[in-house]
């Protein structure tokens, strides 16, 4: 569903994607970890279109958007969230996903307004609808990035550390939404640094550090490696000695 | 008492006309973020529109108004889809900077094609038709122009609360990149936010070339009083320009008042007193802003 084709980008010397090449199925989901300044949300961003990639392709859809703004490609079916929320400030709840249904999933009228009200009930903001964007708590502001890449009706979803910052509990209602995306056909990559929920819910793990892909695979796999452990856990006092 | 009343009803009407202009300025600072320096240059387009709608036709040019909306619209949009999208992801200033050149080259421009010489637009004698409630006389045609505007401004206000569209700009308005991964095409919203500042400049042009007479270069005035409604009323706010542009025109009456040249310099004044005492003007960003 996207193909990856040894993407770069670069800011001067230093390489945030760096001959990326990675291909990611329908309904697969997927969760890519590293450490901080790895080229996690830099790739992202290349794959969504707020950033133009130096040299590579990126196939979604089996068609090339590798040079295609941003709109297209939420239109395409691509949608992605935040790692730091980033509501519109002005609106409600359901003015902000009406914008996502009437653009990113192309609705008009009351298909938009009944596709959007859906999204929000989807993500369990049903309660806030009518609320300003502004007034929404952090895990609601997070299920408000959910909801809005929802509303965009997306086939494959971007989910920039979706998690950060809240309780297990919390966690565990993020997850339970996710699955029931997942179940849908959406496929879901996902950033996170909590390792233990990204494991539980992802097919297939990969690591990134220095804007390199080090490691594929089965999430249990690819955590027993040595050098995954090494550069993301830093390295085992017991090994060392 | 009655010629405190009269010069308050005359302000009001005077501050009609600045209010109608100063939102077209209003929406392109709103929606874009572009300071257009060329405004009241534009506004002298759409009065020579009219000089030449109305030579062509022979039409009345209340009627011309008609036409050149659409006309002023299609130029707002080509002139965002060809040279201000360019510029608007690079800050504030090269926007400001390319319309500083319009400026310039549009006062050459109007010199060339109409010369120098000033001209105006003869709607006929609603021009200096009046009603009289008591001392007080109202022109009919300054009535109509502050009628007009809260029409406008009603309308225009509709489109941002309660339309699809006003939602697709309040969103732009709000995060850009973020609207854009919602599936907006940004630079779209903004070829129609500016082909709707230019349809409402080409509104006050008309007016503007009816009220007084004008010439190639008499738009930078017209500028600055546009933008002192804007700044009074507070930067980005829609209903907050229609109180800065009556602000404006009470002042400038009561200023005239008192010395027949002090009219602007009045406006000046309480435009000065605004950037000291209260720089975010009247209504200060909140609910009502675009």
């Amino acid at each position: 569903m996207l193909e990856l084709k040894n993407l770069t980008k670069a800011y001067g010397a230093l390489r945030v994607v760096d001959d990326m090449t990675l291909e990611i199925a329908q309904g697969e989901t997927l969760g890519i970890i590293g450490p901080n300044g790895a080229g996690k949300t830099s790739l992202f961003s290349v794959i969504a279109g707020q950033v133009a990639a130096d040299s590579g392709e990126i196939r979604f859809c089996g068609q090339d958007v590798t040079r295609r703004p941003p709109f297209e490609r939420c239109k395409a079916g691509l949608g992605r969230t935040f790692q730091v929320p980033r509501p519109f400030h002005g609106m409600t709840v359901f003015e902000s996903a009406h914008v996502a249904a009437s653009f990113g999933a192309g609705l008009s009228g009351q298909a938009a307004s009944d596709f959007a009200a859906q999204a929000v009930e989807r993500t369990g903001l049903l309660r806030h609808l009518n609320e300003p964007c502004s007034s929404l708590t952090l895990l609601d502001r997070k299920r408000m990035e959910l909801t809005r890449a929802l509303a965009t009706n997306p086939k494959m979803l971007l989910l920039d550390e979706i998690g950060g910052g809240l309780t297990d509990h919390e966690i565990h209602e993020l997850i339970d939404i996710l699955n029931q995306i997942r179940d849908s056909g959406v496929s879901i990559v996902w950033i996170e640094h909590i390792v233990h929920a990204l494991t539980s819910f992802v097919d297939r793990l990969i690591v990134i550090n220095f804007g390199r892909k080090i490691a594929d695979g089965n999430p249990k796999e690819v955590m027993a490696l040595p050098e995954v452990h090494e550069i993301y856990m830093g390295v085992d006092i017991d090994d060392a000695a | 008492m009655t010629g405190l009343i009269d010069m308050l009803v005359q302000g009001l009407l005077l501050g009609g006309f600045f209010a109608l202009s100063g939102l077209g300025l209003s929406l392109s600072f709103g929606i874009m973020r572009i300071v257009n320096i060329a405004h009241g240059d534009f506004l002298v387009v759409a009065a020579y529109l009219g000089v030449v709608i109305t030579g062509l036709f022979g039409i009345n040019p209340i009627v011309a108004i008609a036409l050149i909306m659409p006309l002023m619209f299609v130029l707002g949009w080509g002139l965002q889809k060809t040279i201000l999208n360019r510029a608007v992801d690079g800050g504030e200033l090269s926007p400001l900077l390319i319309t500083f050149g319009l400026s310039i080259v549009l006062h050459n421009a109007l010199q060339e094609i109409f010369s120098a010489d000033f001209r105006s637009l003869d709607a006929g004698p609603v021009e200096v038709a009046s009603l009289a409630i008591g001392d007080i006389r109202i022109g009919w045609f300054a009535l109509s122009i502050l009628i007009v505007a809260v029409l406008v401004y009603a309308l225009v206000s509709w489109l941002m609360r309660k339309t699809t569209f006003g939602r697709i700009v309040r969103a732009t308005v709000d995060d850009p990149e973020v609207s854009g991964l919602m599936g907006v095409d940004t630079k779209k919203v903004y070829c129609l936010g500016m082909g709707i500042s230019m349809a409402i400049i080409g509104i006050s042009g008309a007016l503007y070339g009816i009220k007084s007479s004008f010439s190639p270069l008499t738009g930078g005035d017209q500028l600055l009083f546009a933008f002192e409604a804007v700044i009074i009323g507070g930067m980005g706010s829609i209903w907050g320009t229609l109180l800065g542009g009556l602000t404006l025109g009470i002042a400038q009456v009561i200023g005239f008042s008192i010395h027949s040249g002090w009219g602007a310099f009045a406006g000046h004044l309480v435009f000065f007193l605004f950037l000291f005492l209260k720089p975010s003007g009247l209504l200060s960003k909140g609910d009502s802003h675009v």
